[in-house]
């Protein structure tokens, strides 16, 4: 490509401050369902406070009844007052009852608000995170090429999903969690501070010590988790290359090189790993330790408590067995949070990080600048004209092209000819805008190029790059590139011109056929054929033709000579030609070398000239001369040619 | 079944004492930790005026509590105070001895499926791509198979026990109520499964999305400068935003199901609470069982729903290791091309190498690459192999590495077929630079040195010379200990021809093998690169695939290949005089010199 190396990322740009400003108007529209989701967290939450009460409600129904029958046997023993206890029994049968049905009823409505409330986030934290992703998209697709050149789709990809998915994370998980664990908290303390308070303190006492854990765990961890990734990431590099050199390791007799090198990249992993692990184990046990120890405190002193008091609702201290019970259901929910908590913390890190690069991405605005009242170019009539062009890449000293002057007159073929490098794609990317010049001038029809609109001038030209760029679709989609204004008419009789009719009849679904991944299911070419087609469709007045490099057996390149023949015919056209047979006719031959032309006239001239041309003629002759042979021998299927390929 | 199940016992026959003790200490764990809830029984009873008795086994250890006088209650907090402290010492032994194991026998498994793609030849890399063995040496062994192989299988031991013990001590309090609380347990294993394949579906298809989102993004990215140039944007929008909606939904669908699923898990079990309440509540109000009871059944309703996950999980991903299993089992157990049956020995000051009518085709019906190549070479001479691109050059330079071998004929050092020889110390002889320099991550100098370990300094020093990399030592930030390669600096193709061919010498060969490697060099470089070359290369026998013209007319004999044969043979001038073909490849190497010098 034209640059080789990709910037770095500047992932610092946006401050986390300014990200956060970002993010709030996204939430804005959806401040109505937020409130919502906070009525339903409340429901939730209610229920699931109102669990443990319950148990304890059933704990000293049962209590009560039990006190009744020994009073019953003990001091009691008349008939009628046997009566009047069955009746207390009775009643606390029934009350029992309610009591489970109650309970049924809490789980069930607490379930259903939590699922409702569960699903209905979602709903708002997709659609936030779906516009966001658009924006992005929208915004990356008018960035100019430039911009393209020095980030990798990789890089970009990760930018929009990665980075778009992590803060969804946010949103919809930890925002979330944190507030229905704050809410929980509270409804819990409320209902033991009700209870007991003093039993409550005892709980809250051990509060401290589980956050210095929680800390000390995240110590520990947080970098090696950091690490485990990073060596992990080193694991997957590591059997990717060794896994491509294994042919020089073993001509070279280090399979136990590499045997030992695998085994300290594994081992190195393992080592943080198991620290990682280990510590893991130690936390979460020691958690369920200290739980224990607090719901045996509970115990001991609530259950001096009960027996201070009797035994018996009501009493001095008020402590029933059935609050004892509810104590120690509330405790274990207590240390759920603090659980969380713990795992909660790096999502939200990455996630500010996620913003801050969303963020700045959306502020980049590297695009390639429209004139403010663009100049209407309503055909092209005359001429293209270059005037001392020079431009470079890396805007740097380091020319692509160096004062390159040229013509294109209407209906002129002009050919660029030259080593790869050399500065012949420069040219067209110039006269399609994806750059602009850094000295000299671009004029058609005498109007500067950057005074007419960019979707103007980019109309006038048909960019046919014969290693044809398929995108995922069909090859309908491919192409029409989904222009509603191609009708099925047009589609068929400019596939007709191209003569790529005979292929696409022969597709199992014709025009609806998918298109594999980089075209597999099709010819080399099939492939050039179509890319004629899609030119053709949008009937551009001007070619740019990248002619493809690798070539086909003799029968097909016949057919798409002809085909090529009449897909030019009537128009102006620039060909960065590989094969002589295309530009035998052309008006004008540039040859460039270095960013300079060198040599310019057509074919007869240049050929009498016995310059450079001559012999990049005389090679090219002979490699299409000998060169169908060679492929007819090893057009390479991707298994066919195993012993050659590493 | 049973292969892969041997398969996983032999990953344990390292780690006996880990094994033993996770035999062991899992039934005591389960022992301990189901001792609580009688404990609480016992607290309870004795608050609520029940008659409080521990269980005969425990008896012990309450009259030792009261001789130490404490209460009835405080003796019992204490017995629970040192269950729990004996249960968190099994549990955090018993449970880090699992996680160890877990990431040990993550590392087992990829070294051993890595150790073994080491013999493989050029028809397994051709079978399996790199991307595919990737994946199966960390995907399938970090994230499905390490976990199951320990973790997995070890939780399940536990879960059963656990609910044996849970079950037997619930038995002993009372059997009507034990059946009405652990009704709903059951269902808790057949949802986790049942739900565990419908949700696997979901998600797929929410994959698929995602995977449609990022290629639409990865194609539009990529395919920038069409849609510019046809003024596209507009359309790519409207498809993106159509998809991404589409995603939308299949993300809301399958939170949906898994709100739905993680709510059933959650509260399914709180059935039990209702039953036990709606019963055991019940039973306490006559008195058919004491508050402590009603108290104990609660909480091991509560406990006892855990196990009941590990058991589902067992099932679920004891299914999808099965898979990992295979797809590593078929790594190591492909036969390797390229046999070491050594019977005889390696002359190193051998005197000629012969191809007697060798043939090389790919599989039964493969295409033959040569065919019937019959030559000889002496020792000192250089041979150009000569010829188009695919006529059969790079076979005979795998058949000379022995990366292959030939499907008829033989190969033969000093007459001696090379199969008969030992693979490593034949391969000693050898200096070989690819095609396409492959370069390791790692300091310059391991780089060369991977040739030969037993360089010396002076002969690295004199390497670099001759590979001309002077000027790369002096622009290097650490000179020799530059780290270069994917993670390093990143050297230009030709920096990594020269740096190959310095590493092939470095081993001071008998045998030099040039596969077209200098071609990315300019061609002052070149000529400086190749006049060093000269000078060492007497010394040794050398193959030679070029299309630099000096080297034919250099070379002691010209073998030029078509199509897989010898087509002629000879010295430049001979070849010159009477081959067409070697004139046309020999005129057009000499052009390309011309249009790029």
């Amino acid at each position: 490509m034209n640059t080789a190396y990709f910037q770095d990322e500047q992932e610092n740009a946006i401050p986390a401050r300014t990200a956060f400003r970002g993010l709030l108007p996204l939430l804005k529209p959806h401040r109505k369902r937020l409130v919502i989701n906070l009525v339903l967290m409340i429901i939730a939450t209610a229920m699931a406070v109102v669990g443990p009460i319950l148990i304890q409600q059933a704990t000293d129904i049962a209590v009560a009844a039990n006190n009744y029958s020994n009073l019953s046997e003990a001091a009691l023993p008349s008939s009628s007052a046997a009566t009047a206890v069955e009746t207390l029994v009775g009643s606390a049968s029934t009350a029992m009852m309610l009591c489970a049905l109650a309970f049924l009823i809490s789980f069930i409505v607490g379930a259903s608000v939590e699922y409702a409330q569960r699903v209905h986030l979602e709903i708002v934290g997709q659609d936030v995170i779906t516009s966001l992703k658009r924006r992005c998209f929208d915004h990356l697709m008018g960035l100019s090429i430039a911009f393209f050149d020095k980030n990798p789709v990789g890089r970009l990809l990760s930018r929009v999903e990665s980075d778009g998915e992590s803060l969804r994370q946010l949103f919809t998980n930890i925002v979330v969690m944190v507030v229905r664990d704050i809410l929980l908290l509270i409804g819990m303390l409320t209902a033991m501070f009700i209870y007991n308070w003093q039993l409550t303190l005892v709980v809250l006492a051990v509060s401290p010590l589980a956050a210095v854990l929680v800390w000390l765990y995240q110590r520990y961890t947080t970098p090696r988790f950091l690490q485990v990734r990073k060596f992990m990431a080193d694991i997957l590099a590591g059997l990717t290359e060794l896994l491509q050199g294994m042919p020089i390791v073993q001509v070279f007799n280090r399979q136990d090189t590499i045997k030992q090198r695998m085994w300290d990249l594994n081992r190195r992993k393992f080592r943080k790993d198991a620290e990682t692990h280990v510590s893991n184990v130690m936390f979460f046990n020691s958690m369920y330790f200290l739980q224990r120890v607090v719901i045996a405190a509970v115990v001991l002193i609530g259950a001096n408590m009960v027996l201070r008091g009797v035994g018996a609702a009501g009493a001095e201290d008020g402590v029933t067995a059935g609050i004892v019970i509810a104590f120690i259901m509330y405790i274990e929910r207590f240390f759920e949070p603090i659980y969380r908590a713990s795992e909660e913390l790096h999502i939200v890190q990455q996630a500010i990080a996620g913003a801050r690069r969303i963020f700045a991405l959306l502020k980049n605005n590297e695009r390639i600048v429209e004139a403010a009242t663009p100049t209407r170019w309503e055909s092209f009539e005359d001429v293209i004209k270059f005037e001392d062009v020079s431009f470079s890449y890396s805007n740097d000293d380091n020319y692509a092209l160096k004062d390159v002057t040229l013509e294109i007159r209407k209906g002129e073929k002009v050919a660029l000819v030259g080593m790869t490098g050399g500065g012949k794609s420069t040219i067209i990317n110039l006269l399609l805008r994806f750059y602009d010049r850094t000295r000299g001038s671009i004029t058609l029809d005498g109007v500067d190029i950057r005074d007419i609109g960019i979707n103007d001038l980019r109309a006038k030209f048909g960019l046919v790059l014969q290693d044809i760029f398929l995108f995922p679709g069909n090859i309908r989609e491919n192409i029409t590139l989904e222009h509603e204004g191609v009708t099925d008419e047009l589609l068929q009789s400019t596939t007709k011109i191209v003569t790529a009719d005979r292929f696409i009849d022969r597709l199992p679904e014709r025009f609806d056929t998918e298109v594999a991944e980089r075209g597999g299911n099709l010819s080399r070419g099939e492939r050039q054929l179509l890319s004629f087609a899609r030119a053709m469709v949008f009937n551009p007045q001007i070619l740019l033709l990248d002619e493809a490099t690798s070539s086909v057996d003799p029968d097909t390149e016949r057919r798409i000579q002809a085909a090529l023949k009449r897909l030019l015919k009537g128009r102006t056209s620039v060909i960065i030609a590989h094969r002589l047979s295309t530009i035998l006719d052309a008006d004008k031959i540039l040859v460039i070398r270095n960013g300079e032309i060198i040599e310019r006239g057509n074919h007869a001239e240049l050929l009498a000239q016995g310059g450079y041309y001559e012999k990049l003629f005389r090679l090219q002759f002979m490699k299409s001369g000998s060169e169908t042979e060679i492929n007819a021998a090893t057009d390479p299927e991707p298994d066919s040619d195993a012993v050659t390929v590493r | 079944m049973w292969q892969k199940i041997k398969w996983l016992a032999q990953a344990y026959s390292d780690y006996k004492p880990q094994l033993a003790l996770m035999i062991i200490l899992t039934p005591i764990h389960a022992v301990v930790f189901m001792i609580n809830p009688l404990i609480l029984k016992y607290i309870f009873d004795s608050i609520s005026g029940d008659d409080a008795r521990m269980p005969s086994y425990l008896k012990f250890m309450e009259s030792w509590v009261q001789s130490l006088g404490f209460s009835q209650i405080g003796g019992a907090v204490l017995i629970l105070m040192l269950f729990a402290i004996a249960t968190l010492m099994i549990y955090i032994a018993l449970q880090g001895t699992r996680a160890y194991m877990n990431m040990r026998l993550e590392w087992y498994f990829r070294q051993r499926a890595f150790d073994s793609t080491t013999v493989m030849g050029p028809d397994f890399f051709n079978r399996f791509r790199t991307g595919d063995l990737v994946t199966r040496m960390t995907d399938d062994v970090a994230e499905k198979l390490s976990w199951f192989a320990c973790s997995g299988i070890f939780r399940f031991y536990e879960a059963i026990l656990l609910v044996g013990f849970g079950l037997f001590n619930m038995l002993t309090l009372d059997a009507r109520l034990t059946l009405y609380t652990m009704t709903p347990l059951p269902v808790l294993i057949v949802v986790y499964m049942l739900t565990s394949t419908k949700l696997d579906k979901r998600f797929d298809w929410l994959q698929s999305r995602i995977s449609l989102v990022n290629s639409t993004m990865e194609a539009a990215f990529s395919g920038m400068r069409v849609i510019k140039a046809y003024s596209r944007e507009k359309a790519w929008r409207a498809k993106f935003a159509k998809i991404i909606t589409e995603r939308r939904g299949a993300e809301i669908k399958a939170v949906r199901a898994w709100s739905a699923i993680e709510m059933l898990y959650t509260h399914i079990w709180q059935f039990g609470f209702f039953l036990v309440v709606l019963f055991g509540g019940a039973m306490a109000v006559t008195g058919a069982i004491t508050i402590g009871d009603f108290v104990a059944f609660l909480v091991f309703l509560r406990i006892m729903v855990y196990p009941m996950f590990d058991i589902g999980a067992f099932l679920v991903k004891g299914r999808q290791s099965a898979v990992s299993i295979g797809r590593l089992q078929e790594i190591e157990t492909f036969p390797p091309m390229v046999v070491n049956h050594a019977t005889d020995t390696v002359t190193v000051d051998f005197e000629t190498i012969n191809f007697e009518q060798v043939t090389f085709g790919y599989g039964e019906q493969g295409r033959e690459a040569v065919h019937d190549v019959t030559f000889q070479v002496n020792r000192g001479e250089t041979v150009a192999l000569v010829g188009r691109v695919g006529s059969g050059k790079s076979t005979i330079v795998n058949l000379l590495t022995r990366t292959i071998d030939p499907t008829q004929g033989s190969v033969r050092l000093d007459g001696r077929d090379l199969r008969t020889l030992p693979l490593e110390s034949y391969r000693d002889i050898i200096g070989y630079v690819p095609q396409e320099p492959i370069l390791f991550s790692e300091t310059l100098e391991n780089n060369i040195r991977f040739g030969g370990d037993d360089a010396s300094d002076d002969d690295i020093n004199q390497l670099i010379a001759l590979a001309q990399l002077q000027e790369q030592m002096e622009r290097f930030p650490k000179g020799l200990q530059t780290l270069i390669g994917t993670r390093g600096l990143n050297i230009s193709g030709g920096e990594k021809q020269r740096v190959a061919i310095a590493r092939a010498l470095a081993r001071k060969p008998k045998i030099l093998i040039l596969d077209d490697c200098t071609s990315a060099l300019d061609a002052r470089t070149e000529e400086h690169l190749w006049a060093a070359l000269d000078e060492v290369m007497p010394d040794m026998t050398c193959f030679v695939v070029t299309h630099r013209t000096k080297e034919m007319q250099k070379a002691d004999q010209i073998l030029l290949f078509d199509d897989g044969v010898i087509a002629d043979r000879g010295t430049h001038n001979e070849l010159l005089e009477r081959s067409e073909l070697y004139r046309e490849l020999y005129e057009r190497s000499e052009l390309e010199e011309q249009v790029s010098g």
